[in-house]
């Protein structure tokens, strides 16, 4: 599935730093730098609901944006539109909402790198035998024109016995993408269910260890008690 | 429990708590993960606690991790000791844990059971937490 293509109108910004970026956050708007193929970068602001509206964070990583410039008015740049991918975002580590945007520009005739996200499909006959699917890794890095960006990609499962892998080369050939991340490299291992005796076993072994819990091995004094021999 | 198997120095200062993670906030492994609300020390046997009932309420299924570990001795003197005599032997290993920190991951289960398991381990727990999935948080990688 390509990657789908919005409409996001920024404002140019005059004003950086900590103290500015701050007044925009309350603003409601989120400070933003486009920057790329050897152009000057230049510092946006966006608007954090439209932002949001128009881009699910599941997009994030492989849509292309039409990124409109506008005065810091509002009023539309003639000719100064921009092709960009979101290379970066930043987030409050607690609350969680978006604190900076980097854009970058990519030209619709040059290939990009970029991570596309790996999602599993179909029912595997050893998950429903009890085993459990595990991701070993949630994105692959592919290149490709920005307008062959996929969305996501498919990995069938409906294959996997138990102990079966699932690796980057099984993804198979994508039409325009090339997938660079190492054809060897593990997507999903469905792996044999943990027995529920190894699990209480486990606990009970921890339970002995609590009692008697050694200290460390404190590393300076051992080697003065080497020295001392 | 855990505990490191080597240090260099057996007993620490207790350093401060304020601010928040700005490393290990985002889910690396698995599918979902229980966050930190608050700042606090969590102790090896209150990681235990919540690792074994997660574990034990998912049963066969689905792959745990813990990302925490307590590092840090913390002393103290023995009861009804007078004051003085320097400082205390070791009691216990923890965790300096900063509100955003993400403690638990769950991956390989479905989202009804994992937010469950999460929230038993979560009564272990000294602090509130939050559940949160790969999509709330964006990952790590890359």
């Amino acid at each position: 599935m390509r990657a789908k293509q919005v409409e996001l109108v920024a404002a140019v910004r005059a004003e950086t730093g900590k103290s500015a970026a701050k007044k925009l956050r309350a603003r409601g708007r989120i400070p933003a730098v486009v920057y790329g193929r050897g152009m000057d970068p230049l510092a946006v602001t966006v608007d954090a609901a439209e932002f949001s509206r128009a881009l699910p964070e599941s997009a994030w990583r492989s849509t292309l944006i039409n990124l409109k410039l506008a005065d810091e008015e509002g009023k539309e740049r003639a000719k100064s539109a921009e092709t960009v991918i979101i290379a970066d975002v930043q987030r409050h580590p607690v609350r969680r909402d978006l604190l900076a945007l980097d854009f970058h520009r990519v030209s619709l005739q040059e290939t990009i790198r970029a991570h596309v996200s790996v999602i599993a499909t179909g029912e595997s006959p050893g998950v429903k035998l009890g085993g459990v699917l595990e991701h070993a890794m949630h994105e692959v890095e592919v290149e490709c024109l920005p307008t062959a960006l996929p969305d996501h990609l498919e990995a069938d499962i409906s294959n996997l016995e138990i102990g079966d892998t699932f690796r980057v080369k099984d993804l198979g050939e994508i039409p325009d993408v090339a997938i660079l991340s190492d054809p060897e490299d593990l997507i999903l291992v469905v792996a044999p269910p943990t027995k529920a005796a190894a699990v209480e076993a486990e606990s009970e072994e921890i339970g002995a260890v609590v009692t008697e819990a050694p200290e460390p091995e404190v590393i300076g004094e051992k080697k003065e008690a080497k020295e001392e021999d | 429990m855990l505990m490191p198997s080597k240090v260099k120095h057996r007993k620490q200062q207790r350093g401060h708590r304020r601010g928040i993670a700005t490393r290990g906030s985002s889910i690396a492994f698995g599918e979902y993960g229980l966050v930190a609300l608050e700042n606090c020390w969590l102790t090896a046997r209150q990681i235990e606690a919540a690792r074994v009932t997660m574990t034990r309420y998912i049963r066969r299924a689905g792959k745990v991790w813990v990302r925490v570990f307590p590092d840090k001795p913390v002393t103290a003197k023995p009861a009804e000791t007078r004051m003085g005599s320097g400082k205390g032997s070791p009691e216990e290993w923890v965790a300096v844990v900063k509100r955003g920190r993400v403690l638990f991951e769950m991956g390989g289960v479905e989202p009804a059971l994992a937010r469950e398991a999460l929230r038993k381990a979560s009564h272990k727990l000294p602090i509130g937490t939050k559940f949160v999935m790969r999509s709330d948080l964006g990952s790590e990688e890359g």
